[in-house]
């Protein structure tokens, strides 16, 4: 049968050149067959578009053979080649009447344009006439045409057509009609806006295909304001429940289900509208029930329909039958051998965790198989899924295998994503400080260059501020600690530009602070890094600024310091340099190397990066000197708002900038400049970014301001100001706003310089580097005897309480994973079903299971949370648990003191921050840094502590990245 | 690995629902002798996948952990692009669907990926050779065993092989990858009862028509029609149009062809 058909065809082929097709395309269609490469394709093909560009510019070609080169084109165009010359023969061959030709006119040009291609406008003509035909399938195909080639310009010409034909005879036509609307709203919401309301006329439909083509509108819809729509949910609800009860011809069945298309559409629809909506969600509950209960488990569609009920569930209100079902049919997907299932179990699995954390735990193997599967596509899911669920408790682990993962990628894309999410997790829930710089040491190392520069800088303030304690010890031993492994990376090559940056930062802050290193070796070593980068001027600024600081420190001690002669050559060469901002650099350090002890001491503090630098925004240190000059006769100051006829200049240029940097034509009137603010304004709102990053460019001058009003704080300021100022006469700059320097900054390029040089350095993965390490890492981590108690054993680390566990022995650690799902569900299983309905309101969600090693810590939610901190307040001052040691000495620790600490720690957690955040934790990042920020156990005290003693300096962190402040001040 | 002719029926196998995924699109070669084109040759060594240099240091921006259903910014197009591609990594059919969301138009263009600049028609193209090429090369490499998605650009692509070819349809990260598979398998179908067991060489020849089932099942990206007869109607009453009009012109020619005698 099968060889009969075939021949059939090669007959057909044979005698009438293929499928309706001449000869020459059959050949050519072969010959493309045939093609050896890609190259002998292409030659092919520009041979045959050569061949095409002469016949169709031959006025007399017939219009059926005109149809047959126009596909050849489509052909052609397919393969990935130009075929511009042709698009206006489509154009014209739209206009034919002849419906057979109409359709492949309209199929070419839907193929060859889109709707902001100038032919268009020849189109939209005909597709008007033709939306008036009486022959439904030439409105077909305009409608399918126009889907593609209406933009919101040539909107209003079809309009008002469409909308008619929403009421058409034929169903096709009002199916696609809707359809054309929908696109319309999509291309342009305003010009459609008044029309919405035909959506809801369609959804009653006498047919079911106009039917379910209306929810993809109203899906749109709804996910803009479901407020507006939530009187539908009966009906929607109603709609399911016929489907779902098989009352839609048999013809929408596809294998054996009813509609499934149309139930799955409904499914997202409803799980907007139930979205944190109790009495919408109640409606639901029981046709969720019934589709649960009919699933079909065997058949793909059925479990894509599964799967959207799942996603349905774990959107709306929760319901604790629903949830018991939704886990069940997770469980089941977990447990196939399709990794098609496994995937999207483990998405279902994150959209439960979000509700019921306590979820995870049974799955805990199949979450960690997962993660090693050979397939990536799965890993990264499940890499997903970890993410979501990481807490201060496993983050060590999760972004360990996250790094490990990194290291071995090539997607950039992907690389980016997975460096900024380790980030992200690192900031929320470090455990320690020398994790947190280990870690990002190692995304720095190997994704430096995808990763956003703002985390630069908040590594350096971390390094630069500490922990947030008072204990200085820890704080000193964390920056020589980054010292030491600065400086034993930093000869390798390759290393990203925004990791020399920090390098270079550290160095120069931090290198001679502990006294391990002479000045010599460091500068030496900074030396390099310059040379080493001729190209990168943000890294060579870095350097020079670093090489500057440690001179001054010298020389602030009372040391003789000589230059090396590699850095001399460097200075020259840098003075020289085309940048003027490296040749300033030199220049400062050239002038630097002049002054006296004092000088350089008031000049550049040491360890002054953390100071806060507080700006005079009236700067009323001037009012003398205004005075002054007031009193010579000098005209007063008029802010500009108030002169009239003057043409503002600084509006002026601001507003020239910002055009220029849009790099786009403006179609609408100009309008009338703004008044501007006054300058002293102005300029106090430029110091915002003094509050912000510690290595921003600042204006140099409030530096100084604040350099002087901090060494002569009562006496002059104006004179104290000349008087830096005839001192680094020499460093002013040649051009621009004469400002001076900040020398205790480390860069005062111009952020735009930084982030033009930062992106330009190509991703030096630093391979071997990375292999090195890597080796270690994984003979490390290789010590596990066996594979499955090994993974029980990074199950428990990922799932279990505490990162003490995992350290654990084997066989111990197996007994903990097993023991502890059970021992947990007794737990549990008293309040169970108190915690699902107490999810119901927000103030009471249960406690965070995950966390919960110890059943001990269960009854902490019943104290007061107000007596706990005030508890803690007073004298856990004592308690070393609670100080902030790091934790891989706590972890180091007897069983005994984890235990201890984690019910410390847990205790408070879910009492007082859980509680009031809950589950809203996960899904906001913003929301999350907070919770991260409290969850931080033993830093609680010392949060409030600090708190209270910034809010009497008053002074309240600001800046690009609240999470880290918040995490340091609580 | 033999090679696959083209004549193999792409989906000898369709019935069987309950079979998952690649399991079901294994070949039987030895029920199809005698193709006309003669076994297409190895692929050709291309270049890996990872060529473009972007920066991608943007697009960490969108926070992954912020609720997926209910963002705003998420209203696109469901589907992106249809794609049909061989073995050999030829294409076969190609579908753009412009997505856009109501905010940022042009930024969310796909091709917006591969180059910055779509105004002009013949940088689209080579945009779609990049995103062509780059897909082929992730999802030609894959095993059989393995899930039908891949993670691509921070879209999801689900794809399904069926004989010697290859069906993938990219989509929006959050969308439900499982039904994109029905959907396939769904216009697979159809194609099927259109062309009578379908084959590769039917959609070599006849693509215009394969794009004119495509356009009746999806439209600017979404599903428009599930019903299998409903589709089935609607290109027959077109086709029976174009016969109508081939016998028509074929009568109008033999009657000048009689006049002029």
């Amino acid at each position: 049968m099968e060889q009969l058909r075939t021949i059939g065809r090669e007959l057909a082929m044979g005698s009438q050149g293929g499928w309706g097709q001449s000869k020459e395309f059959l050949d050519l269609v072969k010959s493309i067959g045939e093609a050896r490469s890609k190259a002998e394709e292409d030659r092919i093909i520009a041979r045959e578009l050569e061949h095409l560009k002469r016949r169709l510019a031959d006025p007399d070609v017939p219009r059926r053979k005109m149809k047959e080169l126009l596909l050849r084109l489509v052909y052609a165009e397919m393969l990935g080649h130009d075929a511009s010359f042709g698009h206006i023969h489509a154009v014209k061959m739209t206009h034919d009447e002849a419906l057979p030709l109409k359709r492949t006119g309209y199929l070419a040009v839907a193929l060859f344009i889109d709707e902001r291609h100038d032919l268009v406008i020849l189109v939209v003509n005909t597709i008007q006439k033709d939306l008036r035909s009486d022959n439904y399938l030439v409105v077909c195909a305009a409608l399918t045409a126009a889907c593609r080639l209406i933009g919101e310009e040539a909107m209003p010409a079809v309009l008002p057509q469409v909308v008619e034909l929403l009421a058409h005879p034929k169903e096709a036509v009002r199916k696609k009609a809707v359809m054309a609307l929908h696109r319309f709203y999509q291309r342009s919401p305003s010009s459609v806006s008044h029309l919405v309301s035909n959506f809801r006329k369609r959804l009653c439909d006498n047919d079911p295909g106009v039917m379910g083509a209306t929810l993809c509108p109203l899906y749109d819809l709804i996910l803009e304001d479901p407020n507006a729509y939530k009187d539908l949910v009966v009906s929607f609800v109603n709609i399911l429940k016929q489907v779902a009860e098989r009352r839609l011809p048999t013809s929408y069945d596809y294998h054996q289900m009813p509609a499934p298309f149309i139930q799955i559409k409904l499914l997202k629809i409803l799980a907007v509208l139930g979205s944190g909506d109790k009495q919408a969600s109640g409606h639901m509950y029981t046709v969720l029930g019934d589709i649960f209960r009919k699933g079909d488990t065997a058949s793909n569609i059925g479990n894509a329909i599964l799967y959207e009920c799942i996603c349905c569930i774990s959107s709306i209100f929760p319901n604790p039958k629903m949830l018991e079902a939704a886990a069940e049919t997770t469980s089941k997907f977990l447990k196939s051998d399709s990794h098609n299932l496994k995937y999207m179990g483990i998405d279902a699995l994150g959209r439960l965790i979000k509700i019921n954390p306590d979820i995870a735990e049974e799955h805990q193997l199949a979450v960690i198989d997962c993660l090693e599967d050979p397939d990536d596509t799965l890993k990264r899911k499940t890499f997903e899924l970890l993410y979501k669920m990481t807490k201060s408790t496993n983050v060590e682990v999760i972004v360990d295998r996250m790094i490990e993962y990194m290291i071995n990628i090539t997607d950039h894309h992907y690389k980016a994503e997975i460096a900024s999410r380790c980030v992200e997790l690192a900031e929320q829930f470090a455990p320690s400080n020398q994790w947190f710089i280990q870690t990002m040491n190692k995304v720095f190392e190997h994704a430096g260059d995808l990763v956003n520069i703002r985390v630069a800088h908040n590594l350096m303030r971390l390094i630069a501020e500490g922990f947030g304690e008072d204990d200085e010890g820890a704080d000193s031993q964390l920056r020589s600690s980054a010292v030491d492994s600065y400086l034993r990376i930093v000869g390798e090559p390759k290393l990203p530009s925004s990791f020399l940056q920090i390098i270079c930062w550290v160095l120069g802050e931090y290198g001679t602070a502990d006294g391990k290193y002479s000045a010599s070796y460091i500068i030496g070593k900074l030396c390099d890094v310059a040379e080493a980068h001729l190209t990168d001027d943000t890294v060579k600024a870095y350097a020079i600024s670093a090489i500057l600081k440690i001179i001054a420190f010298e020389i602030a001690r009372g040391r003789k310091i000589d230059l090396l002669p590699e850095c001399q050559t460097l200075v020259d060469e840098l003075s020289a340099s085309h940048s003027t901002d490296l040749q300033q650099r030199a220049y400062e350090l050239q002038a630097l190397l002049g002054l006296d002890k004092h000088a350089v001491e008031s000049v550049m503090p040491s360890d002054a990066s953390c100071e806060d630098i507080e700006v005079d925004r009236n700067l009323s240190f001037l009012n003398s000197y205004v005075q002054q000059a007031l009193e010579k006769g000098a005209a007063p100051y008029i802010p500009e708002s108030e002169r009239s006829g003057v043409i503002s200049v600084g509006n002026y240029r601001s507003q020239e900038q910002h055009e220029t940097s849009a790099h786009s034509l403006r179609f609408e009137a100009y309008e009338m400049p703004k008044p501007s603010l006054p300058v002293v304004t102005a300029q106090g709102s430029m110091s915002m970014p003094t509050t912000d990053l510690v290595p921003v460019s600042e204006p140099g001058y409030y530096k100084e301001d604040h350099q002087v009003s901090r060494s002569q704080p009562s006496g002059d300021a104006l004179s104290g100001e000349f008087g830096v100022k005839l001192r680094l006469d020499g460093v002013q700059k040649k051009w621009g706003k004469p400002t001076y320097s900040s020398s205790s900054t480390p860069s005062s390029s111009t952020s735009s310089q930084q982030a033009s040089n930062g992106g330009s350095h190509s991703d030096g993965g630093g391979s071997t580097s990375s292999q090195t390490r890597e080796s270690s890492y994984s003979s490390k981590r290789q010590q596990g005897t066996e594979v499955s108690a090994e993974k029980q054993r990074l199950a428990a680390s990922l799932f279990g309480s505490s990162a003490a566990k995992a350290d654990r022995k084997v066989h111990a650690s197996r007994k903990t994973a097993k023991d502890n799902p059970s021992a947990e569900k007794v737990a549990v299983n008293n309040t169970a079903s108190q915690p699902v309905k107490e999810q119901v309101i927000p103030a009471a969600p249960p406690p965070d299971l995950l966390d919960l090693g110890e059943p001990v810590s269960s009854s902490a939610p019943s104290a007061d949370p107000f007596s706990q901190l005030e508890g803690l307040l007073g004298p856990t001052s004592a308690s070393p648990v609670v100080s902030e040691t790091p934790a891989s000495s706590s972890s180091k620790t007897p069983d005994l003191m984890s235990i201890f600490s984690d019910d410390v720690q847990t205790g408070p957690n879910s009492g007082s921050t859980e509680s009031t955040l809950g589950d809203a934790s996960l899904l906001n990042s913003q929301k999350g840094a907070t919770a991260g920020a409290a969850k931080k156990g033993p830093s609680l005290q010392d949060a409030l502590q600090k708190d209270a003693t910034a809010r009497q300096v008053g002074v309240t962190p600001t800046g690009n990245n609240p999470n880290l402040f918040k995490d340091l001040l609580g | 690995m033999k090679n696959t002719p083209a004549t193999s029926p792409l989906s000898s196998h369709i019935s069987s629902p309950s079979q998952f995924g690649p399991d079901r699109t294994t070949f039987h070669s030895s029920a199809t002798p005698g193709h006309r084109l003669p076994p297409p040759p190895p692929p050709p060594p291309r270049p890996p996948a990872s060529l473009i240099q972007l920066q991608f240091a943007g697009s960490a921006a969108k926070d992954p952990r912020s609720v997926r259903r209910g963002d705003l910014s998420q209203v696109a197009a469901m589907i992106n692009f249809v794609l049909l591609i061989s073995r050999q990594g030829k294409v076969r059919l190609t579908k753009w669907y412009s997505p856009y969301t109501q905010k940022e138009r042009t930024k969310c263009h796909l091709l917006h990926l591969i180059s910055d600049d779509i105004s002009s028609m013949s940088s689209t193209i080579i945009a779609c050779r990049e995103v062509i090429r780059e897909l082929s090369g992730l999802i030609l490499s894959r095993g059989p065993k393995l899930c039908n998605f891949v993670e691509w650009r921070g879209y999801k692509v689900v794809y399904r092989r069926y004989a010697s070819l290859y069906f993938c349809m990219c989509i929006d990260a959050d969308d439900n990858e499982l039904e994109v598979l029905e959907i396939i398998h769904h216009f697979v179908e159809i194609l099927d009862r259109y062309f009578g067991s379908v084959c590769e060489l039917d959609l070599i020849f006849n693509f215009h028509k394969a794009y004119y089932i495509l356009d009746e099942i999806l439209i600017a990206g979404e599903l428009q029609e599930s019903s299998k007869k409903n589709v089935a109607r609607l290109i027959a009453a077109q086709d029976s149009l174009v016969e109508a009009a081939k016998e028509e012109a074929s009568s109008i020619s033999n009657i000048i062809a009689q006049a002029t005698k």
